[in-house]
């Protein structure tokens, strides 16, 4: 039996030796990374003070690349947002512009040159002086054409950005040119007065060109990144943790917390279980525990809403005859029916406010009185005229396109509950074609230059002006699913966008509204936030009311 | 016997070859990308260019060869999802933990499923044997993603004994609760497979004879009974090798481990092209080989056994 025995023994061993044998010969660069982070880990946790502030905070999701250039993930701009700073940051609470690697800035008489006045006193991690080329190389990194960065669109209003990023024009084209070492010139390819509010976005940060052309691979992780902001990272395992500390040579003081451990979880269910056993504070509740969280003493106390800006909304094909979606009183009709709280409170548990705009309610530009009012009997009216009278003659295989989560924005519950709403309260049969999530990502893609029905999307601001919503998602500036053009609308948001006045702009913003949504190209349904938890020691308003994105140095840790 | 080894060793290369090819087939032929628009536009011009950048636009002949021949050499391509590591970094981190998790949790289950197995044939139709039954019962029936939860819920929310989540290595607190999670299916298959092996082997004449030969109890179940009773156990022993190695997803999800498990689904459900291709791969090389050791192991326990 022994030598049998020692055999089995032995090769499980051979078994598990060959196995960590190849796992450690292709992994040298991945060893490099723990290692001088642990090594930088030594040297940051010596240096803490005795009552270093420190909070503990919780990705639901594995990051997908903290690359500035190619990130789009609001999970990494909580990192991101607080290691670079972009030209100015805007206050939660006023509105107003906050000078950050900008001081000052004018524009031309004709409106397309902006000239921003750097920050002399802003400096990377390193100590090193933010440049003007640094942001002009971080806004051209964006653009590049060989990264096929999917933010590059937010360079479309620059002069030649576009035709550089789809690779049909040259970089010395591009409207971004550093003047000398704090001053940065950015030309438009047309006015618009809100632009100086896209200068707050994330991706409007400066990069440092020599750290990436040293280090092409690893450039954005420690030991080798730098950052402007008020915070930098010291150590980073990859898919499982990462630090961020106080940027010491950051210009301006701040309360926020000296330290930030980030834990990546694999699903938002671990991490609000690691919230519950108190070892993270901070995690998005997933929405089946959202009732028991309200329910709770402690944690009802712990629990917020964060708004976001962002709507989500029924794509109608406008332009698809065939299709009864393409008459505007069907459109009207089906919106009119959709119970916007039911479909709140039983897919989202109230994580989510019903929205009868395609505006949201925080933004200025809202028009309360826009949009066709009234209940069943209007709608059943307008379904009528439109030549369906009790969904009599309505049409086989009409269809709404969502995917398979059940209580995702743009998912299975929704469709299922909105075709609910018009088969009880219209009669009318709509099919719910309710595709695997990636497997609906490519296929309304594809719909930018294809006839369908109807599916489910929405829009989350980019920065917090209307002219994001009123031109880039519902005007002609993007690809339009809707397929929908209006020349009256279109002049208006245009008008809108170069108006002088932020009065002048609401008045044309408004009247633009009464177009949109009367003849309603998407019809909303909710309005985006996120149900997040963190403790009460965590004060201050530092959840970005775009995207709810953390920006840590406006977070003030109370003892606790 | 060593021509055997030599043909199977051998054999193992077309068996990649088909494997590959079709894997190559699915996972072109499914529906849905790597890229998400929801969250932002993307312009189909840089769909495209997002395409070329990695290849995808390539016709498909060129592809297949192209990543094999990458794939020969240790190029793995880079992976979609993690973009700061090559799939190669992926694997290399991820496997070693699902590894570790899984062996350590097949010795657990070996060292706590056949004594129990052992106990349950030789006390066969007491009260212990009834109880050790049905918890084998319990423990191979549920599955390993309610196992978890409720492990995390009792003994990391409530107790707070152990962390709920997270990878510090094998010796740490933190890999407890998923060891024990992984364990409990194997430990009620060994202890289900000892019981009934033992007892076949317990009513053999030869264990008659040394019992009326004068031995004791104690020496006839352990130097004769058991070593026989253990062939067929080492046999479901060698296949739940294979399974546990591969990392559960459930359980790699549920305790935050970044392993291969949870990786190579992942991969698949964000159309993570390179890493699917050669996830598959590498589990195809190791499955192969680790049933090879099995087979070798089973003629070398069992004389009856021969291989041409």
């Amino acid at each position: 039996m022994s030598k049998k025995m020692w055999f089995l023994l032995v090769a499980l061993l051979i078994s598990m030796v060959a196995a960590q044998c190849t796992g450690a010969a292709i992994t040298p660069a991945l060893e490099k990374v723990v290692t001088e982070a642990a090594k930088e880990e030594l040297k940051t946790e010596a240096a803490q003070p005795e009552g270093a502030t420190l909070v503990r905070f919780a990705f639901p999701a594995l990051p997908v690349t903290w690359d500035l250039s190619l990130s789009t993930g609001s999970y990494e701009y909580h990192v991101l947002r607080n290691v670079y700073d972009p030209l100015y940051d805007v206050d939660f609470t006023t509105q107003e512009l906050l000078p950050r690697g900008a001081v000052s800035h004018d524009v031309s008489e004709d409106g397309l040159v902006y000239t921003f006045h750097l920050n002399p006193d802003a400096r990377w991690s390193d100590g090193k002086p933010v440049t003007a080329q640094d942001y002009a190389y971080g806004l051209m990194r964006l653009g590049d054409p060989q990264l096929a960065a999917a933010m590059s669109y937010g360079l479309d209003y620059i002069k030649g950005a576009t035709d550089y990023y789809t690779g049909k024009g040259p970089a010395s084209e591009v409207g971004i040119k550093a003047l000398d070492d704090l001053t940065l010139e950015i030309t438009l390819v047309k006015p618009a007065a809100f632009y100086i509010m896209a200068t707050t976005a994330v991706w409007f940060s400066p990069l440092r060109q020599d750290v990436i052309e040293a280090h092409p691979d690893d450039w954005m992780l420690p030991p080798n990144v730098v950052g402007n902001g008020p915070y930098y990272i010291t150590r980073y395992v990859p898919d499982q943790s990462m630090v961020i500390e106080k940027n010491p040579h950051y210009w301006r003081e701040h309360q926020g917390p000296d330290k930030v451990e980030i834990t990546f979880f694999t699903d938002s269910a671990g991490a609000f279980r690691a919230y519950e056993a108190g070892e993270v504070d901070y995690a998005v509740v997933p929405t089946d525990n959202i009732e028991r969280v309200k329910a709770d003493p402690q944690m009802s106390q712990e629990f917020h809403l964060a708004p976001q800006m962002g709507v989500s909304w029924i794509v109608f094909d406008t332009t698809n005859t065939d299709s009864p979606v393409s008459d505007k009183r069907v459109r009207q009709a089906l919106s009119l029916v959709i119970d916007r709280e039911g479909l709140a409170q039983a897919i989202f548990k109230g994580s989510r406010r019903p929205a009868y705009h395609l505006i949201p309610d925080n933004l200025w530009g809202y028009n309360p009185d826009a949009g066709v009012k009234g209940g069943l009997e209007e709608a059943r009216a307008l379904l009528a005229d439109a030549g369906y009278p009790n969904g009599e003659g309505w049409p086989e295989g009409v269809s709404l396109h969502s995917n398979n989560i059940l209580d995702d924005d743009f998912g299975k519950g929704v469709a299922e509950a909105l075709t609910g709403m018009w088969k009880e309260k219209l009669g009318i049969d709509v099919q719910v074609e309710a595709l695997e999530y990636q497997a609906s990502e490519q296929w309304w893609q594809a719909q930018v230059d294809q006839h369908f029905h109807m599916f489910l999307l929405g829009w989350s601001a980019d920065y917090a002006d209307p002219a994001n919503f009123y031109y880039d998602a519902l005007g002609s500036f993007y690809p339009q699913y809707s397929h929908w053009k209006n020349e009256k609308y279109t002049e208006l948001v245009v008008d809108a966008s170069v108006a002088p006045s932020r009065q002048e702009r609401e008045a044309l913003y408004k009247e633009a509204s009464l177009i949109v949504e009367d003849e309603l190209p998407e019809a909303p349904y909710v309005y985006r936030a996120s149900p997040v938890i963190y403790r009460t020691w965590m004060e201050g308003s530092w959840l970005d009311p775009t995207l709810a994105f953390a920006e840590f140095s406006n977070m003030i840790v109370k003892p606790h | 016997m060593l021509r055997y080894i030599l043909r199977r060793l051998l054999l193992l290369i077309p068996t990649f070859l088909a494997i590959y090819t079709l894997t190559f087939l699915l996972v072109h032929a499914t529906p849905g990308g790597p890229w998400n628009y929801s969250a932002r536009p993307l312009r189909p011009e840089m769909i495209e260019r997002l395409k070329e950048k990695y290849h995808l636009n390539d016709p498909l002949p060129k592809q297949y060869v192209d990543y094999l021949w990458g794939a020969v050499q240790g190029d793995f391509g880079p992976s979609y999802r993690h973009q700061e590591r090559t799939v190669a970094q992926v694997i290399a981190g991820g496997f070693p933990i699902s590894l570790q998790i899984g062996l350590a949790g097949l010795g657990l289950a070996v060292v706590l499923g056949v004594p129990l197995g052992i106990i349950s044939a030789i006390r066969h139709n007491s009260w212990m044997d009834y109880v050790a039954t049905f918890l084998s019962v319990v423990g191979f029936a549920t599955p390993p993603y309610v196992t978890a939860v409720v492990f995390v819920v009792i003994f990391a929310l409530t107790l707070k004994w152990f962390p709920t989540s997270g990878w510090d290595g094998l010796f740490s607190t933190k890999a407890i609760l998923p060891v024990v999670t992984i364990s409990i299916v194997s430990t009620a298959l060994f202890a289900r497979y000892t019981r009934a092996s033992m007892l076949d082997v317990l009513g053999e004449d030869y264990l008659r004879t040394a019992r009326a030969k004068g031995l004791r109890e104690r020496p006839v179940i352990f130097r004769h009974a058991l070593r026989n009773a253990l062939i067929p156990v080492v046999t479901v022993g060698g296949l739940l090798v294979t399974e546990t190695i591969m990392g559960s997803f459930f359980v790699e999800t549920i305790f935050a481990l970044p392993g291969m498990g949870y990786y190579y689904v992942e991969s698949v459900m964000a159309r993570d092209i390179p890493l699917i291709m050669a996830g598959t791969l590498v589990y195809s090389v190791v499955l192969l080989l680790l049933n090879l050791v099995v087979d070798i192991s089973y003629a070398v326990l069992d004389p009856r056994v021969r291989y041409h």
